[in-house]
């Protein structure tokens, strides 16, 4: 995971001066968008045929031009799946794992055009559609991905603050354990509600709580506003116990929303491909459980 | 000002071991060195890491040497202050410094306390950061879907095959293969979506034409399929490829589904494009070489003139009618039997227009006589009911020859043998009528002579009245008889016969048996737009328009303007049978009038047996 502002684009930032060898090239710039090119081509080719090609009596999968779409879909959507067995081994070069990124996504691009056509617009409730339907999910996340990729990595950067996640879980144990040694003298009741502070962390809650990345009325958040409406006399001895306690809380609570704004935005950057993947093998059996229908009932 | 530098270490055992050391400078140095202030022993920290200076009673500045990373409060920098009464920890490598003001007999001092703390291992800290542990893996999801997928869209449909084989009707439940319905069956199969082997039998085996002609029973052949094939064009590089693909995977060439395609969507079953029909027809006499029928592909462009079958005798010697189709541009002559000239009929201005002004009160003619008094539609209005010599020629042309009392005896029309008896026994029966001279009521000349010659002139009449029978007959089927002016009479061999018989009269219902013709859509027009019958002289005139005339509307496959867009099967059927064209049975249907092919777009085939 990118925790660098990762340059998909590879743009020239901190670059100048440098030989243009050396200069970073993102998978989506890759050989000038070539990949992109080819894909944008073989779209607008697709489409233009299905337009002036007159087969009767309609656009389906039936026809010679529904089989040659379908066939090509099938292969690509194979050779789109096969990104996970090749990105296990980098090569560099013109087939490197670069290229091959690159031709994954502007080709699967494209295949929502190749599949789309290849339906011919007859769409239902049955296990076709349900094969098209689970592509366009597919595809869909991709470009999610894609987007996340090139505009969240910034954004988590800027929150980071130059801290590493170790960092970060090493200044919240470390006000925890600070907490902990300056709560010592207190009464029950804020005893209680300092227990709670220090028991709260930034990994509750489910996959909800990680996208929304909000945390509304955390014990360090309730604590916090108690202490500071505790009214303050300046002979009271336990006042600069309040003051430090005060600190401290406000110094968790700000750890606990940078790592709460962290996760959102890393979960962002992740929840894609735990769809990604999983509907791409559930394309593959719906894909399977067409062309089987179709044969079966042939 | 004095710090106290507590090092705080762990027994094995657990137990916590804090050593005070008070150190009274305002600067400590950092680092592994012994020398240090704060020794630090690890051999990731320099000799002289950082260096921590007081800046006053309760604060104090730590500062990495030469840049040397340090992380105050969890923050990478180079340099940073620390209020002691708010606290701070600084990080050099796996230590921790903590700063807090002392308390207790420390009161007043800073005390940093140095602790080794590994921290969190940075591949758990990534794993507690990663979204792995709140939400399903990508494994066991992608296994659930696959699982359920293949259960629910591939296993079950095939069970229901499988539970389904050989049932004559399936039950009338949900079946698992309608999963794998491809688009919604057409109006006329919506009965048989829920049942999938009506038509697919056998499982990878495509539908076979036996599964529709279990319903569809005697669907006329277009032609021999070994004359069909020869018809057949090279094919495009597209429909070859299908071609290709539906031969090696086993589904059969010129079957009832390849024309029908099903699962095209609700609605009627879509036609047949005239492309079709084009694609033998077009040049068909360059492959069918020995072929009758002549090349058309488009109505408007390349159709032949058309080519009724007209009757040339309406009846031969052994009493059959002969039929020959003639092109309409070579003028056919036609001869049905009857003697009827069409403009004698119509003409406003003769004899004939007169009696049906007198006849108007009972038979409801006009001004004239019009096409419609005598050419009543069909109910189907699609032709015309053959005409009748009781209903539509009688009350002009009378058989009438004896009235007893008020009854009026007229002779058996159709049947010549009667008409020649029946005269013979009217002149066998009846007197001559009595001369006035011989009534109670004459005027009397003086003498018998006059009276007795009248008598003698009436009793020779009355002796020989029998014989004038024949006279009669002979008149009868003679020109200006009442045969003779609308029959042709079949003159007895010898002269002295009166075996005269009538040549049949045959009525032509229909004269395009290749294609169609609906009056019943043509009610618009004047019948005169398209038959000349008002300058008509002759029965033998064919009166039935050429092609240019049906162009003046129709176009062909396209159409501009107001044409009407006319493809093939407005007026041919591919199956053809004595039944109405698709088009036109699809419109009759819904009760319309197409305006253009779009109208009859997806329309389905009529059950059969209905016109």
């Amino acid at each position: 995971m990118a925790t660098r502002g990762a340059d998909l684009g590879g743009t020239e930032t901190g670059m100048r001066g440098r030989s243009t060898a050396a200069r970073h090239e993102g998978f989506l710039r890759y050989r000038g968008g070539y990949w992109g090119k080819m894909a944008l081509g073989i779209s607008i080719t697709l489409i233009v045929a299905y337009l002036l090609i007159d087969v009767e009596p309609r656009h389906n999968g039936g026809t010679w031009l529904g089989y040659t779409l379908g066939t090509v879909g099938v292969l690509l959507i194979l050779w789109l799946t096969m990104l996970g067995v090749r990105k296990r081994a980098m090569t560099p070069g013109r087939w490197s794992l670069k290229a091959w990124t690159s031709a994954h996504v502007y080709l699967g691009l494209s295949l929502m055009v190749i599949g789309t056509l290849h339906t011919g617009f007859q769409l239902g409730w049955n296990v076709h559609t349900l094969a098209w339907a689970l592509m366009m999910i597919v595809i869909v996340t991709g470009i999610f991905g894609i987007s996340v990729y090139g505009l969240l990595p910034r954004r988590l950067s800027d929150n980071r603050d130059e801290t590493t996640e170790t960092q970060m879980l090493e200044t919240l144990s470390d006000i925890d354990r600070q907490l902990f040694e300056a709560a010592q003298p207190l009464d029950a009741g804020p005893a209680a509600m300092m227990q709670a502070a220090l028991d709260e962390t930034a990994f509750d809650g489910g996959i909800r709580q990680r996208l929304g990345g909000k945390s509304r009325g955390g014990a360090t958040a309730q604590a916090l506003a108690e202490f500071r409406a505790r009214p303050a006399r300046a002979d009271d001895p336990d006042d600069k116990m309040y003051d430090r306690l005060e600190a401290l809380l406000a110094r968790k609570q700000a750890a606990l929303s940078r790592i709460r704004q962290h996760l959102r935005i890393k979960a962002l950057l992740q929840i894609w491909l735990y769809i990604h993947v999983p509907v791409t093998f559930a394309l593959l059996a719906a894909l399977s459980a067409h062309i089987v229908s179709v044969f079966f009932y042939w | 000002m004095s710090f106290i530098v507590k090092y705080r270490s762990r027994t094995s055992g657990g137990r916590e071991i804090v050593r005070a050391n008070p150190v009274d400078k305002s600067e400590l140095k950092v680092g592994r060195s012994a020398d240090s202030d704060i020794v630090l022993t690890d051999l990731g920290v320099t000799l002289h890491h950082a260096t921590i200076r007081s800046l006053g009673k309760n604060l104090l500045s730590v500062e990495g040497e030469k840049n040397l990373p340090i992380s105050v409060n969890g923050r990478s920098t180079a340099r940073a202050d620390i209020n002691a009464l708010r606290g701070g920890s600084i990080r050099i490598g796996p230590h921790r410094l903590t700063v807090a003001m002392g308390d207790g007999e420390d009161e007043g001092a800073i005390v940093i306390t140095v602790d080794r703390d590994e921290g969190p291992d940075p591949i758990s800290a990534h794993r507690q950061f990663s979204l792995a542990r709140t939400i399903p893996g990508k494994r066991i999801s992608a296994w659930t879907f696959v699982t359920l997928i293949l259960v629910a869209c591939l296993a079950w449909p095939i069970y229901s095959y499988v539970s389904n084989k050989g049932v004559e009707e399936r039950a009338d439940i949900f079946h698992g293969d309608t999963l794998w319905i491809s688009g919604s069956m057409s109006d006329a199969h919506a009965n048989l979506a829920n049942d999938c082997q009506a038509c697919h039998v056998e499982a990878f085996v495509s539908v076979r034409d036996s599964a529709c002609l279990e319903c569809h029973t005697d669907i006329p052949d277009h032609a021999e399929a070994d004359r069909m094939a020869i018809s057949e064009p090279e094919l495009g590089a597209g429909r070859a490829f299908l071609r290709a693909v539906a031969t090696t995977f086993n589904r059969p060439q010129r079957s009832c589904a390849s024309c029908h395609l099903e699962h095209e969507g609700a609605g009627e079953m879509a036609a047949a494009p005239q492309q079709f029909c084009a694609d033998c027809h077009t040049d068909l006499d360059t492959r069918l070489t020995d072929t009758g029928i002549f090349n058309a592909h488009d109505f408007g462009e390349d159709h032949p003139e058309f080519r009724p079958r007209i009757m040339t005798r309406p009846a031969d010697e052994n009493g059959m009618a002969r039929y020959r189709r003639v092109s309409i541009e070579d003028n056919p002559e036609e001869n049905t039997g009857l003697k009827f000239p069409h403009e004698l009929h119509l003409s406003e201005t003769n004899g004939v227009a007169r009696m049906a002004q007198r006849l108007s009160a009972e038979y409801g003619f006009g001004e004239a006589l019009d096409c419609a008094d005598c050419h009543v539609s069909t109910p189907d209005r699609s032709r015309f009911e053959p005409i009748a010599m009781e209903a539509n020629c009688q009350m002009c042309h009378s058989l009438a020859f004896d009235r007893i009392g008020g009854t009026i005896r007229t002779l058996r029309h159709g049947e010549p043998e009667m008409v020649i008896a029946d005269i013979r026994a009217f002149y066998r029966n009846t007197a001559p009528r009595r001369p006035i001279d011989l009534s109670g009521m004459e005027r009397r000349r003086p003498g018998e002579d006059s009276r007795a010659r009248t008598i003698g002139r009436y009793q020779f009449a009355a002796r020989t009245r029998y014989a004038r029978a024949s006279d009669a007959i002979r008149a009868v089927f003679s020109r200006d008889g009442a045969c003779f002016d609308c029959h042709e009479v079949e003159r007895p061999p010898a002269r002295a016969s009166l075996s005269f018989d009538i040549m049949p009269v045959r009525q032509i219902s229909r004269y395009m048996h290749s294609g169609w013709f609906d009056h019943g859509a043509h009610e618009t027009e004047e019948c005169s737009t398209c038959h000349e019958a008002d300058a008509s002289e002759e029965s033998s005139d064919v009166l039935l328009p050429g092609i240019e005339t049906c162009r003046e509307c129709h176009a062909g496959g396209t159409a501009s303007g107001d044409e009407i867009a006319s493809t093939c099967a407005m007026c041919h059927s591919y199956h053809a049978d004595d039944a109405a064209p698709y088009l036109v049975r699809a419109r009759n249907n819904r009760g319309q009038r197409p305006r253009s092919v779009r109208d009859y777009g997806t329309l389905a085939i009529n059950p059969r047996g209905h016109r």
